[in-house]
């Protein structure tokens, strides 16, 4: 079989398409997306001029998660605001631990925004809900040290902090429906990982077909005459075309997923990827072989199996945008597959 | 070794050949010859085993049951970015064939050990022609079809091609070949069937061609005289 590896893999057109295409694709497209992602970091500044540990605390926790790029000073600069290099000031009032200890907390923060701001108001939903832990374990303890002098403040705060991490005593099965009434489980990054599967099966389908030339120029120069004479001669040049083109493809797709997760860990795990995508790429392999077969002409092959493409990849859009009811005959389109 | 009882091919229709009885026997050496479109090449494929005859019977008694057939088609059929040497292997391995003295032999006759490393895209179509050659004979088959095998081949190689297909002959190989080339004929050839549209006119015996008596090549059809006064 290496034999057959080594004359379909190593020409000149076939590294091209292998390599230079999808590094040309990546080096354009990734500036481009980290970019985006870049885009994402709303810059937003806050001001504690008596540098309080429960500030430390809290900016830890704030930064934890969101795509907030948080700045912490002691003087409030309001001409950072007007430059626009901030979205949004919050200032923290000087007694914030104490105030907190004492269950008040009113005014605690003093929001200062400018008048083209835009993503500020979801770092102060965040604040607030950050901050709302903080103030319940407060008040929990504080409860708590007004029965019993058994416990330590500090230790009856901390104990607090379980209810939320790291070990949740109980989780919520987040569900909810969709305008046609169905249930939509983490659609949206169901579909967006279903559409970066798209455009590597799309990939893989042509390179697919472009491995059939192979089979064309074989049969032309009459290779599969020469060994149909030897025992499954014929069938073993097709089963090692299959295997080269599974090979080259699942690596393919194993390389691009490795390189998407890199970029975004949210976007597709490798697991993910054979699991979905794996079977789809199998049964097209084999439909392409297929066609091959069926198709004497190199001409017809292409128009058939670039149909299919076209048709496969509208009939994906049409049931992601909700255009086509899911029907029985929508599983043709092996794309479907994957949403 | 091959019989063929009113043996037919029918395409699209159209009949390729039709009613075509012929005998090879071990050892023979036939050129099947005529006009472009008589049926040559099908009947070589016919008698090859590679296609099915529409109408008729084939019949084929080999010594040995495992691979006794060698084919080398009309186009140059190697993998173009193979060396000459990954061919060798990769026959050798599909043929299981593991007698290295008669491929070693084979390598000197035809030339091939100063080729070995090189790639078939990089060889002259003579080159080519020669592996082409040599991969279809890989195997020791028992009887070789070769369809116009040496088209494009310079004088040497062709020497060398002969040289060793007259070897195997006499040995004991069967030759059926198709080509145009009279100086081939006139090298390999030890019998001649002539085909006009799909049927064998003439069945000829090489040593008897330059013997033809006047009243024989006036009774043959248009083709057999033209080839018997050429060769006359």
């Amino acid at each position: 079989m290496r034999w057959v590896w080594k004359s379909m893999l190593f020409s000149k057109v076939t590294m091209v398409i292998l390599l230079v295409l999808p590094i040309l694709f990546l080096s354009l497209a990734l500036p481009l997306f980290k970019s985006t992602v870049e885009d994402l970091q709303v810059p937003i500044m806050l001001v504690d001029s008596s540098e309080q540990t429960m500030v430390e605390e809290l900016v830890d926790e704030l930064e934890e998660t969101e795509p907030f790029s948080l700045q912490v000073v002691n003087n409030l600069d309001l001409d950072v605001l007007a430059r626009g290099e901030v979205e949004a000031i919050f200032e923290v009032t000087d007694d914030l631990e104490t105030r907190i200890l004492d269950g008040d907390t009113d005014e605690l923060f003093t929001w200062y925004r400018h008048e083209n701001s835009f993503a500020d108001g979801l770092f102060k939903e965040h604040l607030a809900s950050t901050l709302m832990e903080m103030i319940v374990k407060a008040e929990s303890a504080n409860l708590v040290m007004s029965q019993t002098d058994t416990f330590d403040w500090d230790e009856v705060f901390h104990y607090g902090q379980r209810y939320f991490e790291p070990d949740p005593i109980f989780q919520m099965d987040f569900q909810s429906f969709g305008e046609y009434g169905q249930e939509e489980t983490h659609r949206q990054s169901e579909q967006s990982t279903a559409m970066y599967l798209l455009i590597i099966w799309t990939y893989c389908w042509l390179l697919m077909i472009y491995f059939t030339n192979y089979i064309y120029h074989w049969r032309g120069q009459q290779l599969f005459d020469r060994l149909s004479l030897y025992r499954y001669g014929r069938a073993k040049l097709y089963l090692y075309w299959i295997i080269v083109v599974l090979v080259i493809v699942f690596g393919f797709a194993s390389v691009i997923g490795a390189i998407l997760h890199s970029i975004d860990s949210q976007m597709v795990t490798w697991w993910q990827l054979m699991n979905e995508l794996g079977p789809v790429l199998f049964i097209s392999a084999v439909l392409i072989l297929v066609s091959s077969l069926i198709c004497r002409t190199r001409r017809g092959m292409l128009a058939s199996t670039l149909s299919y493409l076209l048709g496969s990849v509208s009939v994906f859009w049409f049931i992601s945008w909700g255009w086509l009811a899911d029907n029985w005959f929508n599983y043709f389109f092996i794309p479907v597959w994957l949403l | 070794m091959i019989r063929l009882d009113d043996v037919g091919y029918k395409k699209k229709g159209k009949h390729i050949l039709e009613g075509v009885n012929a005998h090879v026997e071990a050892g023979d050496s036939i050129c099947l010859f005529g006009p472009n479109g008589a049926g040559k090449s099908t009947l070589l494929k016919v008698m090859a085993n590679l296609i099915k005859p529409t109408v008729g019977v084939r019949h084929f008694h080999p010594k040995e049951e495992k691979h006794p057939i060698g084919y080398i088609p009309q186009q140059v059929a190697l993998f173009n970015n193979l060396t000459v040497k990954d061919h060798l292997r990769f026959y050798q391995k599909m043929t299981k064939k593991h007698s290295t003295n008669y491929i070693e032999e084979m390598k000197l006759k035809l030339g091939l050990n100063e080729i070995l490393s090189k790639r078939v895209d990089q060889l002259s179509g003579g080159m080519m022609r020669k592996v082409n050659l040599a991969v279809g004979l890989l195997h020791e088959p028992e009887i070789v079809f070769l369809d116009e095998a040496f088209v494009g081949v310079d004088l040497a190689a062709k020497h060398d091609m002969l040289k060793w297909l007259n070897q195997l002959n006499e040995r004991g190989v069967t030759v059926v070949f198709v080509t145009h080339d009279w100086h081939v004929i006139n090298q390999l050839a030890k019998k001649m069937w002539i085909l006009e549209d799909g049927r064998i006119t003439d069945q000829v015996k090489m040593s008897e061609i330059n013997h033809l008596s006047s009243q024989k090549i006036a009774e043959g059809t248009a083709l057999s005289k033209m080839f018997a006064l050429r060769m006359q």
